[in-house]
């Protein structure tokens, strides 16, 4: 009970079923958040097809043995620069992640449910103008603030097939809300209200995932996974604000445990984010487009003790203001600690994250804490 | 198990400290949602619109306003309380004797407002009957203002609201004194060129309007001793020609008594209820041009109303420092267009579908001024009430 009152405070902590933020997830649906572990996390997302605490690849649900939770909690710092204005200390911390599995007992089946962020959208800009009305030029100050993700929680089964190989599916519900404020000042002017308008944008999708686990040998291991979702709807009360088609995406690995201390993965991603442009533009948003993503990762030490873990990664961003194509590379690392005898375990990973692109160049941190038991 | 029960802890704490502020780069690094505003005349934007006469009569009023050399001249009346038949003959007041002579009396009289622009003045006094009252009209009074009944006349210069004025008047100016014991005075204006003044009526509650009697009475050594005593106003008021009546397609408000006039509005639904309204201006195009004193002006102040039942719809008080801003001012024989901010009571529809979509018009000095503006009503052909709208649309879209 006490293991499970850890995880309930880590819960109740954060600001829920939200992720990392950038100055990029300002256009299209958000930045999209990434469902993966601390451990998968420090590996630059290298094991996260392999990793039976991400919900990448259903197919790695299949290991799960008894019921586990997990809980997490991620802070970012961030500083970025965009057409010339330098934005620093920009901070958040947030409720990235969450998964809890357990397999059927006499049967070959494990099944988890995970919440994770698929877009985050928060924001808070201010802006000053000028306008005429009534043929008076009058000075406005112009806030925006965006409050919200749309989150994915996903239910996985996963099934032992045959010795080496397990295959898996999932079904994902997205849904979130972001609360909008509109605020129009006209601070030298006594004859205009002041405008403020709030409203609370409702999302709603679907999507399907399903993945393959093979380990050819025992050293080695190879996963892919599909995923399909369909169209991200909002609206706000009754009033239908329109969709945004919803990527088609793909994944590959290789994971090999070169030696019993020594395990080397890598994880490379296709998402088709250029469907969602033509929903984008119509409704004047960004351009989108289809990404690649790659990380690697090592980990190192055994079984037990305090492993170290180490990556790197790359990836494209799906949503730029023009037709260059941002991108971003971090470097990670991170452990892992086991409590109360292996039935909890706490996990860190730091990166370090650049984005560049399309006019802007954003550098953070993302520091994330994970807590891991088996009540 | 303690180590991670204090890292949860940890986390709490940091979980509370957030920061995503920063200036919009627009448009690149900013969202597509933009503020637009939008400025229309909504020429339907009156539905029905009536106006009632009565809401402040003329002896009401804080103020009379007494004129000359304009289209309407007006007079000033005032009845004063009954003296006391005996005055005090020691400082204390202790001991009461009769008044053995008047030397003359003084009336003190606030200014609230006066003609701009106008030199001197002069103030001259007639003897009314005391039965003056609220029945009495300018036509019943025609004969006393006259040579034969004027009492005294006092020139003033340099006269600017809230001065106080005071007017002699002889002694033997009431020759019914000692029967009626009481006086009443009628109060016209004289002046090269057209003007008015308005002075303050004892319904202001800070007015003491009064009159005051200077006597001779007996003192304790038989010897004739100076004394005063003074009296209250009983009624007070002014008087003036019937004004011709509005034509059947106009509205009026103002004058005297009061009149006021109630617009109800029927406003788009994507302009009242779905966007914000930053500002509201009612248009109104005068029937006729403005009556009222020479040089006066007059200030129509717009109020929401808080239940839709006619004349007697209660209203939603503008604040007295918010009336230089919700309300048109125009002037004595104009015939522009009277614009009149009335944001503050078309903005909140959006958030309150109860709220009453009508608003009140009345005139401020209410019931004491000649001041009446006369607009085309929604059934006019032409210049019927428009409404002025600059409103921002919804903003929200789902990108």
């Amino acid at each position: 009970m006490r293991l499970l009152l850890v995880v309930l405070l880590t819960l109740v902590g954060s600001t829920p079923a939200l992720a990392q933020n950038s100055v990029f997830g300002v256009h299209g649906i958000g930045f999209p958040g990434r469902p993966i572990s601390a451990r998968a996390r420090a590996l630059g997302g290298g094991t996260a097809l392999f990793d039976a605490r991400s919900a990448v690849n259903p197919a790695t649900v299949a290991s799960i043995g008894p019921l586990l939770v997990t809980a997490s909690s991620g802070t970012s710092l961030r500083n970025f620069t965009a057409l010339d204005t330098v934005v620093t200390g920009l901070s958040e911390t947030r409720f990235p992640y969450a998964f809890a599995g357990t397999m059927v007992r006499s049967t070959p089946l494990s099944f988890a449910l995970s919440y994770s962020s698929y877009a985050e959208r928060s924001f808070d800009q201010t802006t000053t103008d000028s306008v005429t009305i009534r043929g008076e030029r009058l000075g406005v100050v112009d806030q925006l603030i965006s409050s919200g993700a749309v989150t994915d929680l996903r239910a996985a089964i996963g099934w032992r097939l045959i010795p080496r190989v397990n295959v898996g599916g999932a079904v994902h519900l997205l849904s979130g809300s972001v609360r909008r404020v509109a605020n129009r000042f006209f601070p030298g002017s006594e004859s205009y209200y002041d405008m403020e308008e709030t409203n609370k944008i409702r999302m709603s999708g679907l999507g399907i995932s399903a993945g393959v686990l093979f380990a050819p040998i025992q050293q080695m291991s190879i996963a892919a996974s599909i995923r399909s979702d369909t169209e991200l709807k909002s609206s706000v009360d009754a009033l239908d604000l329109g969709r945004v088609d919803l990527p088609i995406s793909f994944a590959g690995g290789l994971f090999i445990q070169v030696h019993p201390s020594i395990r080397l993965a890598t994880t490379a991603e296709r998402h088709l984010w250029s469907s969602a442009e033509a929903d984008l533009k119509a409704a004047g948003g960004a351009y989108a487009f289809d990404t690649w993503a790659i990380g690697s990762g090592v980990e190192l030490g055994g079984e037990s003790g305090i492993p170290l873990r180490l990556g790197t990664r790359y990836a494209e961003l799906p949503f730029s203001p023009s037709l260059e194509q941002a991108t971003e590379f971090l470097v990670s690392a991170g452990t892992a600690m086991e409590f109360a005898g292996g039935r909890a375990t706490l996990e860190a990973s730091v990166e370090r994250i650049m984005r560049d692109g399309a006019g802007a160049e954003e550098r953070a941190w993302f520091l994330m804490f994970a807590l891991t038991v088996i009540p | 198990m303690r180590l991670p029960a204090s890292l949860s802890l940890l986390l709490l704490a940091t979980a509370c400290v957030e920061n995503v502020t920063s200036p919009g780069i627009c448009p690149d690094y900013c969202p597509p949602t933009r503020i637009q505003i939008v400025d229309t005349v909504i020429m339907a934007g009156v539905e029905r619109d009536s106006s009632y006469r009565g809401y402040l009569p003329t002896h009401r009023a804080a103020s009379m306003q007494i004129t000359t050399g304009g289209t309407v001249e007006s007079y000033g009346v005032i009845r004063f309380i009954r003296f006391s038949e005996e005055v005090a003959i020691d400082s204390a007041a202790s001991t009461l004797g009769p008044v053995v002579a008047v030397d003359s009396f003084g009336v003190n009289l606030i200014v609230e407002a006066r003609s701009p622009g106008t030199g001197d003045f002069e103030l001259a006094v007639f003897r009314l009957p005391v039965s003056v009252d609220s029945t009495t009209t300018y036509a019943d009074l025609q004969s006393t203002f006259v040579d034969s009944t004027e009492i005294a006349a006092a020139s003033f210069s340099g006269v600017e609201a809230a001065d106080t004025i005071a007017v002699i008047i002889p002694g033997d100016a009431f020759p019914t004194l000692e029967e009626d014991s009481a006086v009443a005075v009628g109060i016209s204006m004289r002046s090269v060129e057209p003007a008015y003044v308005d002075f303050q009526t004892s319904n202001l509650a800070t007015n003491t309007l009064s009159i005051t009697r200077f006597v001779q009475v007996d003192s304790a050594d038989g010897q004739l001793a100076a004394r005063t005593d003074n009296t209250p106003v009983g009624y007070d008021s002014f008087v003036f020609p019937d004004v011709p009546a509005a034509g059947p397609a106009a509205l009026g408000v103002g004058g005297s008594p009061s009149a006021r006039a109630f617009l109800k509005i029927a406003l788009p639904p994507r302009v009242v209820d779905s966007s914000s309204v930053i500002r509201a201006t009612l248009l109104l195009v005068p029937a006729e041009p403005v009556l009222g004193a020479p040089g006066d002006s007059i200030r129509i102040v717009a109020e929401g109303i808080a239940a839709d039942i006619g004349p007697k719809s209660p209203i939603k008080q503008v604040p007295d420092d918010s009336i230089a801003v919700y309300s048109g001012l125009t002037m004595t024989g104009s015939t522009d267009t009277l614009r009149i901010d009335v944001t503050h009571v078309i903005a909140p529809w959006k958030n309150d579908s109860n709220l009453v979509r009508g608003l009140m018009l009345r005139a401020v000095r209410e019931g004491g001024t000649l001041g009446e503006f006369r607009f085309n009503s929604s059934v006019s052909a032409v210049g019927a009430p428009a409404l002025h709208v600059t409103f921002v649309p919804p903003v929200v879209n789902g990108n």
